[in-house]
């Protein structure tokens, strides 16, 4: 716990300070993610680290719901979306080739650091990159729709292996203190971090809401999510998620793909070693 | 004669219990009305419970979504606080200066850099009456 108070003190002079964010060292990031699951395994007694892929459902607090997000997950609603998507992804290009024969990594291991260009790659850019390399258009919309089907049937022939974000390069290091200061700087007119609601905060009801762990954040995504469904587009990507939160502390949100919320994927991703992966995931 | 005059009490007693009950839907004397009932309070409402409506509207103070607070009678069907933050309860004997309270609604962040309340006066999220309103309500709970 004081370590996590170092860290959002360190974030905050960070923010006052100049805009370039301190290295750290693999071992370092280490020594965070033992210390952040370590929080959240004392804070939750009786809960093991795989259990935190179901994120909200996981946590004793949300006992009372748990049951009917089950039955939901039983028959779940994005089924006939699924077996869509397992089609658009076999489907054949203009020079006969498709989704499928595209190079991309494990889906437990996204992020991944490219040291060549210093990028980080997601699966949402890399799904683009492919369409585009073999002469077919991009997805517009990078945060729902098309775009986080796609990326469901992915990851979900990755279900159940751990999550391994590969984070030994400086330059991914540099990635992962960006992400962990968007983390842990308060931000918005509201004044909160990420880990102000989702570290200090998590299990606690805001009013009638429990706000979820930080552990396990995106290991289910993209979700099909009741709020989202009811305007009408229910499949949501991490970063669609991060947008809406970003909105709720009242700040304007980053863009999707962009550096600021793909800097935020790594560090949550590396923070989540070890959860193994449950993609797609209903949320209310 | 007798029987006349039970009725004709019995009566007025109704009518009086019409005009306190059904005409006026809030803010009678020791009744808390919900956020929705609160767009009806009118403009001279009493300062203390224009603060509970500035507490209890979740585009106002939204105090309840991190503290319980206790009123008597709770609205019916009204959920009650969450709890992220300490219960608002003996406010008198918790701030017996009015000025301290006010100081740390305004911005709690210097009191504590780290804490999860926002700065509802510096960061404009309600206005400095509705701070003045809300410290009343806070000193009478």
């Amino acid at each position: 716990m004081k370590r996590l108070l170092m860290i959002s003190l360190a974030a905050g002079i960070a923010m006052t300070g100049a805009s370039a964010v301190q290295a750290i060292s693999e071992a370092e990031i280490s020594k965070d993610i033992e210390e952040f699951q370590g929080f959240f395994l004392k804070r939750f007694p009786g809960l093991t680290l795989d259990d935190f892929q179901d994120g909200v459902n996981a946590l004793p607090q949300y006992a009372a719901r748990r049951a009917n997000w089950e039955i939901n997950m039983d028959f779940p609603q994005y089924e006939p979306e699924m077996e869509k998507a397992a089609t658009e992804w076999s489907a054949p290009f203009a020079n006969g080739k498709s989704l499928a024969d595209c190079d991309l990594a494990p889906g437990n291991t996204y992020p991944v650091f490219d040291p060549a260009s210093g990028d980080l790659r997601t699966i949402e850019g890399d799904i683009n990159a492919c369409l585009k390399a073999n002469g077919e258009e991009i997805i517009k919309n990078v945060k729902r729709g098309k775009m986080a089907r796609l990326v469901a049937h992915y990851k979900s022939q990755f279900n159940g292996e751990r999550m391994a974000v590969d984070y030994s390069d400086p330059g991914a290091q540099d990635w992962y203190a960006q992400g962990r200061q968007i983390y842990w700087a308060k931000r918005g007119q509201l004044n909160f971090s990420c880990a102000d609601c989702h570290v200090h905060n998590s299990g606690n009801s805001v009013r009638g809401d429990v706000l979820s762990a930080g552990l396990g954040h995106g290991v289910g995504f993209p979700v099909w999510r009741t709020k989202w469904q009811v305007a009408g587009k229910p499949w949501g990507t991490i970063h669609r998620r991060y947008g809406g939160c970003t909105k709720q502390v009242r700040a304007h949100p980053f863009k999707a793909q962009g550096e600021e919320y793909k800097a935020l994927e790594f560090y949550e991703s590396v923070m989540n070693t070890g959860i193994p992966l449950k993609v797609p995931s209903l949320r209310q | 004669m007798h029987r006349l005059k039970t009725g004709l009490l019995a009566f007025a007693a109704a009518v009086s219990m019409i005009l306190t009950v059904g005409v006026s839907p809030v803010a009678q004397a020791g009744e808390w009305p919900t956020d929705k009932e609160c767009k009806k309070v009118a403009k001279d409402a009493d300062s203390v419970i224009k603060g509970w409506c500035v507490a209890v509207n979740r585009r106002g103070g939204n105090c309840l979504a991190c503290h319980q607070a206790m009123v008597s009678p709770w609205p019916e069907g009204f959920p009650t606080g969450g709890n992220i933050a300490p219960p608002l309860v003996a406010m008198k004997a918790r701030y017996p200066n009015r000025e301290d309270l006010r100081a740390h609604i305004w911005d709690p962040t210097v009191k504590n850099p780290n804490t999860s309340m926002p700065p509802f006066g510096k960061h404009k999220l309600i206005s400095e009456q509705d701070i003045d309103n809300l410290v009343d309500w806070l000193l009478s709970i």
